[in-house]
């Protein structure tokens, strides 16, 4: 049984250039065992919570378009019983392609129009055309297949040129040709949703009200970037920093670059003085007192937050204001499983140095633009959830796909259109307060 | 007047200077009417914060300078040419074209990060034309970042060799 598709979830491709999904993969590192509780009446409840959003998770085209096609030559068995035995000998001359069948009905696949690295043995001068059906019966028949199991003219047909990712890519797929295609679970329900259970959707609910709140109270951005950010650590559900936007003071003070300094702050790092910046307001600095770290060190959780105390810390100081739902964790770990895989984990943060922001999610206002996204990355982030698309900037879905871009070797899950319409209205009267 | 390579000579001493500290190797310049105005290397492991890459440093510096000065940071940026060991990452290419920065010359090609050409082209998203020319004193950049990837660099501090080595056992 072919299972190519499924190689790029090994952890060598991810720790050394990365899978195109990893953020799938962190979750089974974490031991990430779906929904909190085993409810699964789905839509009743759903409709009993009268959520008035949904969250679309953004996924590259990789899983989002169909394969494109390619030609192949498919040869007519004269005869249904000789199947096995033409799969053999075809098998032992030419490669076939692994997410497709060898054979559909009578028909069996020969090989790609396209010229291959296999057939170099054939005395082709002009490598970078295609293969005509004339040359491939030659090459059959030196290779000793027989010929006469198959009808005389060879057919040419469309095929699927690469695996299909997703159930409905494999059922698009199958259309052409059949194909050999095993659904990954994280995949499918980040697709169809149920990946979160309707007690995480509150909590992301409220989570983003908050960001609301914080654009509301304080966001001053541009066209490069605007709104309010929230990080938590799902581990426990904990606040850990809000910021808005201030570009008003300083240039690079976008939402999620102030987040990520208020949390190396609690890590005891911090670059950005924003006592000074804001002396005549009513704001003053975080101020942080380190709890006593020594005894604290076997506790994973207060060891990576020296100032456990001061959750959660706010730019401009006025966040502190806007009231905080109950912390609860976001997701269980499976303990067993954290100790075998939670290793390769461990080692990724030790070659950076500081926890940084790994593990933690990140609600955002708006999608965020190139330098905050890729901020968010560096700063190993695992999942952002956003609520309004940034045409002009974004970097999340309008402008590019960022988490998608081969060769990163971090990558954070995204879903957009997270209570979206109040995020749209919020928006608008930032923008009316804005231009007046 | 300085020439490219030469202001990329400095630069690359202060990527040494990361290097001593235990930081990923660049180091970077911001010029301004000719003269230096600020210089950066990387402080990710100092501050705990990942962004705070030579380019993001010497941004605020700027800041500061023009805050000052009484001067507007928009018009300085503009005039502003970034001489960096390595290629801009992908934030710091974005950074700098809001800034609008009027040229980057950097070093070595950044494959892990770049956002110039090499992973990402960051250019495309911004309408600001910023003249960009890499490969200026490339190799010796590498060196730098190979030897810090290499982990036998003698000035790195023990416990950042200690990991190195845990990790190779594991
Ligand atoms: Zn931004
Ligand atoms: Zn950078």
């Amino acid at each position: 049984m072919r299972m190519t598709y499924r190689g790029s979830f090994n952890s060598d491709t991810y720790e050394n250039e990365g899978s195109l999904f990893s953020g799938l993969l962190m979750d089974a590192l974490e031991g990430f065992a779906g929904p909190l509780t085993k409810r699964t009446k789905g839509r009743e409840e759903e409709n009993a919570r009268n959520r008035t959003w949904r969250a679309t998770p953004v996924l590259s085209s990789e899983f989002t378009q169909d394969s494109p096609l390619q030609d192949a030559y498919v040869g007519i068995l004269k005869e249904k019983r000789n199947i096995s035995k033409a799969i053999q000998s075809i098998s032992n001359i030419l490669p076939g392609l692994p997410h497709l069948k060898r054979c559909s009905n009578t028909r069996l696949l020969l090989t790609t129009l396209a010229y291959s690295k296999e057939l170099e043995d054939t005395d082709k001068s002009d490598k970078d055309n295609i293969l005509s059906q004339v040359e491939l019966k030659e090459l059959l028949r030196n290779k000793e297949f027989d010929l006469s199991l198959l009808e005389d003219e060879f057919q040419v047909i469309k095929i699927p040129k690469n695996p299909p990712r997703t159930k409905s890519q494999a059922a698009n797929s199958a259309k052409t040709w059949p194909v050999n295609f095993h659904p990954d679970p994280g995949i499918e329900a980040v697709i169809s949703g149920s990946i979160f259970d309707q007690d995480q959707l509150d909590s992301i609910e409220a989570y983003m009200k908050i960001v609301i709140e914080a654009a509301k109270l304080e966001a001053i951005g541009n066209d490069n970037c605007h709104g309010s950010s929230l990080v938590v650590d799902p581990e426990d559900g904990r606040v850990l920093a809000i910021a808005a936007s201030k570009v008003d003071l300083h240039p690079m003070w976008h939402a999620a670059m102030i987040a990520i300094d208020l949390v190396a702050r609690l890590q005891g790092g911090g670059t950005w003085n924003f006592c000074k910046s804001t002396e005549n307001k009513n704001e003053i600095s975080p101020k942080l007192k380190s709890t006593s770290i020594g005894t604290e060190i076997k506790d994973g959780i207060k060891a990576k937050r020296k100032f456990y105390e001061d959750t959660p810390v706010c730019f401009p100081e006025s966040l502190r204001s806007i009231p905080l739902p109950e912390s609860k964790p976001l997701w269980i770990k499976a303990k067993n499983k954290r100790k075998d895989d939670g290793s390769c984990n461990m080692e990724s943060q030790e070659k950076i140095g500081p926890y940084l922001c790994t593990g933690y999610w990140v609600f955002l206002l708006r999608e965020p633009c190139a330098m905050c996204a890729m901020a968010l990355l560096h700063s190993r982030v695992i999942r952002i959830f956003y609520g309004i698309a940034s045409e002009g900037s974004g970097v999340l879905g309008s402008k590019a796909i960022l988490h998608s871009v081969p060769g990163l070797n971090h990558r954070y899950q995204v879903w957009k259109d997270v209570l979206e319409q109040e995020c749209q209205e919020a928006w608008s009267e930032i923008i009316s307060r804005d231009s007046s | 007047m300085a020439s490219t390579i030469e202001w990329m000579n400095v630069a690359l001493e202060k990527a040494k200077d990361a290097l001593k500290a235990g930081e990923v190797p660049v180091g970077c310049l911001f010029i301004y009417k000719n003269k230096v105005i600020s210089t950066g290397r990387n402080t990710v492991n100092e501050t705990r914060n990942a962004t705070r890459h030579a380019e993001l440093n010497c941004i605020d510096d700027v800041f500061r300078f023009c805050q000052l000065r009484k001067l507007n940071y928009m018009e300085v940026f503009t005039d502003v040419d970034v001489i960096v060991t390595v290629e801009p990452c992908i934030m710091c290419a974005a950074a700098l074209h809001q800034l609008k920065v009027r040229s980057i010359i950097y070093g070595c090609a950044n494959d892990r990060f770049g956002g110039c050409t090499s992973v990402f082209e960051v250019p495309k998203l911004y309408e600001t034309r910023i003249f960009i020319e890499g490969n200026v004193k490339g190799n010796e950049a590498m060196q730098l970042l190979k030897e810090f990837y290499k982990g036998t660099n003698p000035n790195a501090p023990e416990c950042k060799v200690k990991k190195g080595r845990k990790r190779n056992a594991t």
